[in-house]
């Protein structure tokens, strides 16, 4: 039985989620999926609107207490066998949630219990930033084209500060060893 | 003059490498680059005292720069944003010396000096180009042409 959350959930945004629950980024998730990152936070967006919370760690918590209370077996097959989500899910949603319903009050009380365990997560916004360097699991280009245009004008920058930076600390340790050497003699 | 000779080596080496070894984006740049280098020797006024705005160099970096941008937006590679950087600093120094501070050596320094990192970062781009492809087998060369075939890409 679905509940009114759940049931307004795509297939799309549900794999999108299980793939955020396993800790893959938008772009992580996007490359193995084979669609654009903006297509994954699109899929992301509607899941958070459907379960009506912020963000989309507390949506992938809510789906996983879900999938673990309505359809255990199921989801362990989606998983393709894995049970590290459900799992995951377990230990960190022990609450019960009547009927299958996540009312205002179970959500209190999933969400704070998730808080405490995810206390230690990983700011996930340093991973889904767009870098212009290839990162550890993304050796990919796939900046969105208004970050493509805007990074070779930083680049500028920072190249120019960087070595304007080394130019005066070089010319200022020049003067200070000349300084000291006249100072000895 | 030995300077002048190692550099000469060093766009030669970056050439051939990228040329024979690199992808799409690679072998582009290094035909960027040598005919960057060929025109700036052409166009260099024949003194060479750097006492003003050269203008034929300012006009082959202005064009190797919009070439290297174009590139950046394009490519799935991100090397062409730091090499554009680059070059957009070169582009920059140009202005430099209508500043009184600025000397014509330090003019002649700032504009002959980019092109040694970036040769040397053609020859890392396609160092990473050939060890993606030997891992993958593949090496999607451009962000369009793997968006519009839809298939999904190795991580």
């Amino acid at each position: 039985m679905h509940t009114p959350a759940t049931a307004r959930l795509t297939q799309a945004q549900r794999v999108a989620l299980r793939m955020f629950m396993e800790r893959k980024t938008a772009k992580q998730i996007a490359l193995e999926l084979g669609i654009t990152p903006k297509a994954v936070e699109l899929r992301l967006k509607g899941a958070r609107d459907a379960f009506g919370v912020a963000t989309s760690a507390e949506a992938a918590r809510l789906l996983a207490a879900l999938d673990q209370q309505q359809q255990p077996q199921s989801y362990r097959e989606t998983l393709g066998g894995s049970t590290e989500v459900a799992e995951a899910a377990s230990l960190m949603v022990p609450a019960p949630i009547d009927n299958g319903h996540v009312g205002a009050a179970g959500d209190r009380k999933v969400l704070s219990e998730a808080r405490t365990t995810f206390a230690h997560e990983p700011a996930r916004w340093l991973e889904d930033f767009e870098w212009p360097f290839p990162s550890k699991g993304d050796k990919r280009n796939d900046l969105s084209f208004g970050a493509r245009l805007l990074w070779p004008i930083l680049a500028i920058f920072a190249i120019g500060v960087s070595i304007g930076t080394l130019v005066i600390c070089g010319s200022l340790l020049a003067l200070a060893g000349t300084a000291v050497f006249r100072l000895l003699r | 003059m030995l300077r002048f000779e190692f550099f000469i080596l060093l766009v030669a080496v970056s050439f051939l490498y990228a040329a024979i070894r690199g992808g799409a984006p690679e072998r582009i740049t290094a035909l960027l680059l040598l005919t960057a280098f060929i025109l700036s020797l052409l166009l260099r006024s024949p003194h060479g005292s750097y006492t003003h705005v050269e203008v034929g160099i300012f006009l082959v970096d202005v064009g190797l720069f919009a070439s290297l941008y174009l590139l950046s937006l394009l490519s799935t590679r991100f090397w062409p944003i730091w090499m554009s950087g680059m070059q957009g600093v070169e582009v920059l120094a140009h202005c430099a010396i209508l500043a009184p501070p600025v000397t014509p050596f330090a003019y002649a320094v700032m504009i002959d000096f980019w092109g040694y990192p970036m040769s040397v970062l053609l020859i890392v781009a396609t160092r990473r180009h050939r060890l993606r492809l030997d891992r993958r087998g593949t090496d999607d060369p451009w962000v369009l042409s793997s968006a519009r075939s839809g298939r999904p890409i190795p991580n």
